[in-house]
Parts: structure tokens; C-alpha cells; sequence
């Protein structure tokens, strides 16, 4: 018989092998009301764990309310706030819904939505379009000038993305995101590399699908400026791999790591869909001329699942010139992000690797039994939005995940074994 | 922990006596303060970023060590 420690071990074993065989394929952008049919009018999802209006920060009730006029449930912005305060609107993580959203993480059925499908699994993650950089509502940006660009999203880039995606067949995000990797992206704050990849993959298809030549130029130079288009690709495809993981009995390996402004929360595969939080902390970076720390809001995206399969700060060997643009040290310092993150991971990824490194797969499968016992606590890499509403982002940087959400978890992986 | 320069490393039975005759090369387990303090005086040390189990916390660590890690 085995004793509790082996019966962990195997478990973790077959949540990283879940991870690991992963096919993850983007291969449409759909409207949400098709893609998460239960995600009914009134219905907003955010990301990070559940939480209501009264404990929203500044920029998360901001892309509320901006959100709920896109929708037509408000009619301006104090409409929207007096409605949420009333509980008009219901709310719930992405992750409940098979979702996820950087920063404020708004989806609502109203939305396009970019889907990766794992083939090796068959379940499917969804993702909004990544909408540029600046003034934007996953920074809490909520005027016109945002909705605006929402409403194009809505009405041209996300069909045309849809129409070239299927006239490709999909594209495979595996190799592509291994060629990122090797080009100096970690996918969470550098996604140049592989921005442009997509965009050299994209651009036949789009112009082969288009009616029309100047919507088509539109949606080219909109991608093409975006250095981030890529991260909410990242972002469905860290998704589609994880859930395959979810629900191993005995596994303490992460599933999910992800923040609301107010409360940072993890899930465990061996725990169930409980969550794990604790106060999200401070990002540690740079800011934008003008802004200090004082003007920063506190840890914010679902944008830390490209953390929990091994990219992002795990990846940071591979990234050197994000080390400079999160404010995290010198360059050559780069490998001992990844190296630390080593200490608390179950594996490494043989097809993701870091040739600064020599070719050391990115740390996989993150551990919270490890985490509790070294203290390391998983880096993240993220962008760093304005406390008030409306304002958008200030600046980059990177944040620890908060001890209490691995001690908690560790606990209840506890119990559930029995001891 | 430290040798002298003269010493082998890894021999057991060093006699004490000649431990510090010549300068020594120190490691630095834990608090980081030691060794920046050595630093400072031109000592060679080398720091080795460590802390007890669950930073100390005896039921955390308990915990961990039913769960094999």
C-alpha cells in the first residue's frame, strides 16, 4: 500500500503529464452568448476569485460600469454604478465559466471571443480580444474612446478573426509559443515575438476572407501596433491546458492562479473547485512618467494562468529585456527568476525551452506543498493599473503571490488525504 | 561553517588549531546580514539563501512532513 507522500507523487505526476500532452489550437473568435451559452444578460464576469461590487477596487468597478454600457443595461456610467450597487448585475470569475481575462477581465455575452480547444483533451478555454495598449477597460478605462474600440472588436476584428481562423483551420499554439521562447518572449509582459508570429500566420487568411479592403487595413494596423495582442491567447491557451488537470485526487499541483484587485485565489487539482485567497499584494516596477506607486492599484488579471504552465515570470530566463521593463533587475539576473521558480514546480516543459539556459524547460506544475516548504513564492509578471476608475494603466511590474493562498490550500490537501 | 585555505576540503579530521591560520572562505547559511557584513570587511563568503521549513512554522511543517514533501 502506498503511504500519503507516493499517492501525492503520482497524482502530481498525472496532472503534469495532463499539462504536458497538451494540444492547445486557437481556432475561432466567437460571440460569447455562442460560446458560454449560460452566460446570461446581467451576468458580468471578472476575473480573479468571486467577489461582489462592495469589495470591487477602483478599476474593477470602472470596466463595470463601462461594461454595462456596451451591453445597453445602463444608460451612462452613474446609471451602471447606481444599478451595481443595487445588485442588478450578477457576478462571477471567468474561471467558472471557462473563461479568462486579463486585469479587470470583463466578459459579458455581448463580447467576441478568441477560443483555443485543446485537441489532445478536447474541452475549450475562451479569451476577449486583447484590446491594445493605454486607455483600455481591462485597466478600468470605461469612456468612449474604450467603448468604442469594444464595439469594433465586436462588430469587425473578432468576425473577420473568426472567418480566417476557420478558412485556416486553426492555428497550433505549442510550436509557436516554443518559437516565442526562443525568440525572447515570456508571454505574460513580452509578447512581441510572438504577437508578430501570429500576425505573419493571420494575415493571408484575413486578407483572403475580407470584402472589404480598408476594414481589412484596420484590423491589420490594430494588431500590428499591439506588441500584447498575443497575451489573451496566451491567457485561453494557459486555460484549455489546466482544466484537463483539474479534479485529481491526491494532486497538489496549482490549476489555476489568478487576482481581482482585492483578493489573490489559487485552485488545486485535488481540492475540488474550492478556492484559496488571500489580500493581493503590491506590484513591485516601473511606472509610466507622471505615476508613482501611490497611484497603483494592488495585483489585478486572470492573466496568471500563463504563470501556472510554467511562462511569464517562470519564464523569464528566456526574457531578458523584460527583467528592465518589469523594474526587476539586471538582465543577467534574468535565469535565477526561472531557476527560483524551479524549486516549487513538479517538472519541466521539454518542448518549451530557454536556449539562454541551455535549453532548460520552463518550470511546470506548480507544487503548493514545495511553495510552503522553500517560502518561494511563484513570480508574476503584470501590467499595474490606475487605483481610480476610468484612468487605465500606469506601469509594469512583478508581484508575489501571497503566501496565504498556498498555506490555505495546503491545509485542505491535508484534509482531504486525511491527515 | 569555514576552512582554512590551506585546509582540504572535505577532510574530516582538520585539526582545530589551524582552522583560522590562514584567511577563511566562509559560507553563509540564512541570515543575509552575516554575510553582507563580511563582505564589507573583504572576506570572501558565498550566501546560501535558506530558512527552516514553512519559515519555521512547527504545524505547517508537521503537515508537510505527512504529506512527503
Amino acid at each position: 500500500m502506498k503511504d500519503i507522500g507516493q499517492t501525492i507523487e503520482a497524482a502530481n505526476a498525472e496532472a503534469l503529464r495532463r499539462i504536458l500532452s497538451a494540444d492547445p489550437v486557437l481556432v475561432d473568435c466567437i460571440p460569447a452568448s455562442e460560446a458560454v451559452p449560460k452566460l446570461d444578460a446581467g451576468t458580468i464576469l471578472h476575473s480573479g476569485p468571486p467577489i461582489g461590487w462592495d469589495r470591487m477596487c477602483g478599476p474593477m468597478r470602472g470596466a463595470v460600469t463601462g461594461i454595462a454600457v456596451f451591453e445597453g443595461w445602463a444608460s451612462d456610467l452613474d446609471d451602471a454604478e447606481r444599478k451595481a450597487a443595487r445588485g442588478e448585475y450578477r457576478f462571477a470569475p471567468n474561471h467558472h465559466y471557462d473563461c479568462v481575462g486579463p486585469m479587470t477581465g470583463m466578459t459579458t455575452r455581448g463580447q467576441m471571443l478568441l477560443v483555443v480547444e485543446n485537441k489532445a483533451f478536447g474541452n475549450r478555454a475562451y479569451c476577449a480580444i486583447n484590446e491594445g495598449l493605454g486607455k483600455v477597460m481591462r485597466f478600468g478605462g470605461n469612456d468612449k474612446e474604450v467603448l468604442d474600440r469594444i464595439r469594433w472588436l465586436t462588430s469587425d476584428l473578432g468576425p473577420a478573426l473568426g472567418r480566417a481562423l476557420r478558412q485556416m483551420g486553426g492555428i497550433p499554439l505549442k510550436a509557436l509559443v516554443a518559437r516565442g521562447l526562443t525568440m525572447g518572449d515570456e508571454m505574460h509582459q513580452r509578447n512581441v515575438a510572438c504577437s508578430s508570429l501570429l500576425m505573419r500566420l493571420l494575415a493571408p487568411a484575413l486578407a483572403t476572407t475580407a470584402t472589404d479592403s480598408a476594414a481589412l487595413a484596420r484590423c491589420l494596423t490594430f494588431i500590428g501596433a499591439n506588441d500584447q495582442f498575443f497575451l489573451n491567447v496566451a491567457m485561453a491557451m494557459g486555460k484549455a491546458m489546466t482544466d484537463p488537470a483539474r479534479g485529481i485526487a491526491g494532486s497538489s499541483v496549482v490549476t489555476a492562479m489568478c487576482r481581482n484587485g482585492t483578493d489573490f485565489g489559487i485552485r488545486v487539482s485535488g481540492t475540488g473547485d474550492d478556492w484559496f485567497t488571500a489580500p493581493v499584494e503590491m506590484p513591485k516596477g516601473l511606472y509610466f512618467p507622471g505615476y508613482t506607486e501611490a497611484d497603483a492599484n494592488p495585483d489585478m488579471g486572470d492573466s496568471a494562468i500563463v504563470e501556472t504552465i510554467g511562462l511569464g515570470g517562470f519564464a523569464m530566463g528566456a526574457s531578458p529585456a523584460v527583467v528592465g521593463f518589469v523594474g526587476a533587475g539586471n538582465a543577467s539576473e534574468a535565469a535565477v527568476f526561472t531557476r527560483s521558480m524551479g524549486e516549487i514546480c513538479v517538472g519541466e516543459n521539454a518542448e518549451w525551452t530557454i536556449p539562454a539556459m541551455d535549453y532548460k524547460g520552463v518550470p511546470t506544475g506548480i507544487d503548493v506543498r514545495l511553495v510552503v516548504e522553500t517560502g518561494i513564492m511563484p513570480t508574476i509578471n503584470t501590467g499595474v493599473a490606475h487605483k481610480k476608475p476610468g484612468v487605465g494603466q500606469v506601469g509594469a511590474g512583478i508581484v508575489k503571490a501571497p503566501r496565504g493562498c498556498f498555506e490555505k490550500a495546503l491545509v485542505r490537501v491535508g484534509e482531504v488525504m486525511g491527515v | 561553517m569555514a576552512r582554512s585555505e590551506s585546509g582540504t576540503a572535505g577532510q574530516p579530521n582538520l585539526p582545530a588549531g589551524q582552522l583560522l591560520q590562514g584567511p577563511p572562505v566562509v559560507v553563509n547559511v540564512g541570515l543575509k546580514g552575516f554575510a553582507d557584513e563580511l563582505a564589507l570587511q573583504g572576506v570572501k563568503v558565498v550566501h546560501v539563501e535558506w530558512q527552516p521549513p514553512a519559515g519555521g512554522d512547527a504545524k505547517l511543517a508537521a503537515l508537510l512532513a505527512k504529506l512527503g514533501a
